[in-house]
């Protein structure tokens, strides 16, 4: 990683795609517990559920991209 | 799957159906586990501290305290690490040594451990007996006639739990305050069990100090958070500051809860303020859950109609199944668990209590089917 690479007074992409993909992980660990324990999800649940994981998997390519 | 070859991954929330009423309450919000994450190392809400965590205004603090105040009908707040230490605090403010304090029977053990180490003597205000376990509010003048009869002085300070944490009993905490009104006796209630869950307004009961607990009624966690709010004429003896560090409130020692768990209680507060409108609906289902146990042979203790999430059972039936199960007095335990609930302390089966709080519609009867099922597999 280049010293370029830091822009004062912003937080990396990296660091921020890594706590986005950290929050929708929470959103999801979120619907664990609202259904609990049978994890039977409703259907709007269940959308939810993937525009969380959608999320979640842009943060981690978005490390794998700049870190990777 | 565990964290580190000894410390277990915890997934009781996750995975089951908590009715433990220590916890049912303190469970996070989405919000206060992403501050958690966000805030996780030591003293990091120390990051724009211009030396009092309670005065913070670049992270909000301040900010928070004044809302928590009016939230609470009272004028002003600080952070403690907990409802104990919020409670000896003022013990420490405002008693000597060898001064009188009158406390309930259903006090939670720190209430009488704070008084202890601030060496006054206690006066206890007696529940009435099984099944009831009640605090009647006119006992509270006998024995501040009592401590009179015997001191030659009123008691310094009352303390009221205001829901005990075993029988889930709501103590008419008003009535309470007018007698320490009518006496000039300070008010400290202890709402470990209320604010955060249910409407509390102090200024209404009279109080003239309130005790919470962040990490066991107000979606706290990443360790342990309080609040002390007390009514203005207080200010300069509870939160005086120290006379070299102008800064530093005394009572807590200049900074209480340093960490995550601040930013926790922060987090959660705009979910808090919105739940505790919902306090009717967690009563009925406690109500529910009350009477469908009584039907297949448990019985509920506690002044009726319940007023709280939390509930105590006696059950003769599970102790008499637990006599001849295989796994003996763990069974309840064991099959709870096995049906997604845990909660309820393994080993016990005559005596045990429960809280719904923050569960669905589908959880709460799904505890009801369970124990149901449980009593008709084995109780035959």
């Amino acid at each position: 990683m280049s010293p370029s690479h830091i822009i004062p007074g912003r937080m990396t992409e990296e660091t921020s795609a890594l706590y986005e993909a950290f929050f929708a992980l929470e959103e999801v660990r979120e619907i664990l517990r609202q259904t609990a324990p049978q994890h039977r999800l409703s259907e709007e649940q269940k959308k939810r559920l993937k525009e969380l994981l959608s999320k979640a998997r842009r943060g981690i390519d978005l490390i794998e991209g700049g870190l990777g | 799957m565990n964290i580190t070859a000894d410390i277990e991954l915890r997934d009781r929330e996750e995975d089951y159906i908590n009715i433990n009423p220590l916890q049912t309450a303190g469970r996070t919000t989405v919000e206060a586990r992403k501050a958690i994450l966000s805030y996780i190392d030591g003293y990091s809400v120390c990051d724009w501290c211009k030396g009092a965590l309670c005065e913070m205004d670049k992270l909000p603090v301040k900010k928070f305290l004044d809302e928590v105040s009016a939230f609470l009908g009272m004028d002003a707040s600080i952070l403690t690490d907990g409802a104990r230490e919020a409670k000896y605090a003022v013990l420490h403010a405002i008693t000597s040594p060898g001064d009188s304090v009158v406390i309930d029977a259903n006090k939670h053990y720190t209430t009488y451990v704070a008084c202890e180490r601030a060496g006054v003597k206690i006066y206890e205000v007696a529940g009435s007996s099984h099944p009831e376990y009640g605090i009647n509010p006119d006992d509270y003048a006998k024995v501040f006639e009592q401590v009179k009869a015997e001191t030659g002085a009123l008691p310094k300070l009352a303390i009221l739990t205001h829901v005990d944490g075993s029988y889930g009993n709501v103590v008419d905490a008003k009535a309470v305050g007018r007698i320490c009104r009518d006496y000039k006796v300070p008010f400290l209630l202890n709402c470990a069990y209320s604010s955060g869950r249910m409407p509390i307004n102090g200024r209404e009961l009279y109080a003239d100090f309130i005790s919470s607990s962040g990490h066991k009624s107000w979606a706290a966690g990443g360790g342990n958070v309080g609040l002390l709010s007390i009514s203005e004429g207080w200010k300069g003896k509870v939160f005086k500051v120290s006379g070299k560090y102008k800064v530093k409130p005394l009572e807590i020692l200049g900074c209480s809860s340093r960490g995550s768990s601040t930013l926790a209680l922060m987090a959660s507060f705009p979910h808090v303020k919105e739940r505790v409108k919902n306090w009717d609906k967690e009563v009925e289902n406690a109500r529910y859950v009350a009477s469908e146990l009584e039907k297949i042979g448990l019985v509920n203790l506690g002044v009726k109609p319940r007023q709280h999430d939390v509930n105590f059972f006696e059950s003769e039936i599970l102790y008499r199944i637990s006599q001849t199960h295989k796994d003996k007095n763990f069974f309840l335990y064991k099959e709870l668990k096995d049906r997604g609930i845990i909660g309820i302390k393994a080993g016990l089966t005559k005596n045990f209590k429960l809280s719904t709080y923050g569960k669905t519609q589908e959880q709460v009867k799904h505890l009801v089917w369970a124990f149901q099922d449980i009593v008709g597999k084995f109780g035959k």
